[in-house]
């Protein structure tokens, strides 16, 4: 991080920083957790936003992505529990009007181990996500989901069978 | 779909019944990863999503703030307005006093120090008593009595806090036709003093300062002067200590009181043979020296204060071997002019010596004073 956090000018600084480092992996983080691709942008411009406006996180720049996919984490687990509606901060785009990421998110409701991944538990679809997509170590998902290591490899091993067997039944 | 949001049951250890072995699930894993970055690789930030969030992030600042500022002054709003109420609460109730008075004076009352002698035995406040202003007053009060000293005194210029205060520069000196009742106790002679207590009450507001005059006369006719001290514990020791120099404010229906000491003289053993045909001096007469600063009574009492008609006899003379003879004088008091409003009969034999108070509130009740400085007295008259 190049911006020194604290004051308000740097901290957008930061932000912008941020955001164009780890939005985008977030944002896919999100849509594989989520199984509501309306929600990934919200959770995401949440996170970032809860992150930065709590200064004493935005000075520990080393662990501002820790908090952001901490932050992530949650915030999706609060959205498929209680289908948060709310956190409503990006325009949404007119009806008339397609979105540059409209296709995308069509071709990601449409992929098979999209559909596979919504289709089993959601420890295990958090597992698999963080250990695989966010290439995290078995102890960084144990931490970051608060639970032990060991359960952390039964939920991705149960969790790749359930969605062997899953994509097995696409075919 | 089936339901995404199962429960978080505990797992079983892996591979246990889930046929998958160590290399077959790296295998797949590498296969996960590789898939989901395909499925996620078209996923791009909406357009706007940082200037949303660079307007966001110091909004949710602000707002976090005023929350936080929000709720600091809420509760300190609502504990100051807590214990607002609850002082307001207290001071509503505070009961009053039958005729009026505001009971919470008694709390001056105690902090003034002022004790209370003979408290008591005033005339009970009367209910019901129509307030009068203090205009009324001043164009109701005589104006026969302003030599006198009490009334000679102006109304403070300042007044502390109370309900009062701000009226009190207005309010005329006491007079005659100020009071409703007045009212003296006589205590039985303590150790060959007699003490009197008088206290008054007034219809009308006005001021009260000083010490009051009295004006003593002999019912026999004869007799000689009788000076008026400030009062002397080592002679008069029951005598209220009343701190001098206050200015009382008084409401209609409130209380004043003062007391007096009576004591009477010493007749002398020896005398010159001129003393027979003066009237015992108070230096003389008195069982103790008095004080350095006598009370003043004014040339009015000067006037009014007869000497009896049989001064006392000195021991030695020619009439040494008879007893000396008793005389009645009689104390009578007046805020204004010279009707007495109260009085009380004494005796003394060689005349005597009186020692008085300054005006003060009874006990229980609260003191509404001024500030202005004690009064210059005038030795007594005789």
């Amino acid at each position: 991080m190049a911006a020194e956090p604290g004051a308000g000018d740097v901290s957008v600084d930061l932000l912008t920083e941020t955001y164009r480092d780890h939005y985008a992996s977030l944002l896919k983080l999100a849509a594989l957790l989520l199984d509501d691709t309306a929600s990934c942008e919200d959770v995401v411009q949440e996170a970032f936003i809860r992150v930065h406006s709590a200064r004493t996180r935005v000075r520990d720049a080393d662990k501002l992505l820790a908090y952001l996919r901490q932050t992530v984490v949650n915030l999706s687990r609060s959205t498929l529990r209680r289908r948060l509606i709310g956190l409503r901060l990006a325009p949404k785009p007119m009806p008339d009007m397609a979105s540059a990421e409209e296709g995308a998110y069509e071709l990601l409701e449409k992929d098979a181990l999209i559909q596979a991944l919504r289709g089993i538990q959601r420890r295990q679809r958090e597992v698999l996500v963080l250990r695989y997509f966010a290439d995290l170590t078995e102890a960084q998902v144990a931490t970051l989901l608060g639970i032990s290591v060991g359960s952390v490899k039964a939920y991705g091993s149960r969790g790749i069978e359930a969605l062997r067997v899953r994509m097995e039944a696409f075919r | 779909m089936s339901a995404p949001h199962e429960d978080d049951r505990s797992p079983q250890p892996p591979g246990v019944d889930s046929g998958l072995d160590g290399p077959t699930v790296e295998a797949l894993g590498a296969v996960l990863r590789m898939r989901m970055q395909q499925a996620v690789s078209g996923l791009e930030p909406h357009p706007g999503t940082l200037e949303v969030l660079r307007r966001a992030v110091p909004a949710r600042r602000r707002r976090r703030h005023a929350a936080l500022a929000t709720t600091a002054v809420t509760v300190f709003a609502v504990s100051a307005g807590a214990t607002l109420a609850a002082r307001g609460s207290l001071h509503t109730e505070r009961p009053k006093q039958a005729g009026g008075t505001d009971v919470g004076n008694l709390m001056s009352t105690g902090a003034d120090g002022v004790p209370g002698g003979g408290s008591g035995h005033g005339p009970a406040p009367i209910d019901g008593q129509q307030m009068s202003s203090p205009l009324s007053a001043a164009t109701s009060a005589g104006t026969s009595a302003t030599s006198l000293s009490q009334t000679s005194k102006a109304p403070p210029a300042s007044s502390p806090s109370s309900t009062a205060a701000t009226a009190a520069p207005a309010l005329p000196a006491c007079q005659s036709a100020s009071v409703l009742a007045m009212v003296g106790t006589q205590s039985p002679p303590n150790g060959g003093v007699t003490y009197e207590t008088v206290i008054g009450t007034v219809k009308s507001a006005c001021t009260l300062a000083g010490t009051p005059t009295l004006m003593v006369s002999a019912t026999s006719g004869a007799g000689g002067g009788v000076p008026q001290f400030r009062p002397d514990p080592a002679v008069a020791p029951l005598l209220a200590g009343v701190p001098s120099g206050r200015t009382l404010t008084l409401q209609p229906g409130d209380r004043f009181e003062f007391q007096y000491a009576w004591v009477p003289s010493g007749c002398p053993t020896q005398a010159p043979t001129s003393a027979a045909t003066s009237a015992p001096t108070s230096s003389s007469g008195s069982p103790t020296a008095p004080p350095a600063t006598p009370v003043s009574t004014g040339a009015t009492s000067a006037a009014t204060a007869p000497t009896p008609t049989r001064p006392p006899t000195p021991a030695g003379s020619s009439t040494s071997s008879a007893a000396p003879t008793t005389s009645s004088y009689v104390v009578s008091f007046a805020l204004s002019g010279t009707q007495a409003q109260q009085s009380a009969t004494f005796a003394a034999a060689c005349g005597a010596t009186l020692y008085v108070t300054d005006f003060f509130p009874p006990e229980g009740q609260g003191v509404r004073r001024g500030g202005d400085a004690p009064t210059a007295t005038v030795p007594a008259a005789r």
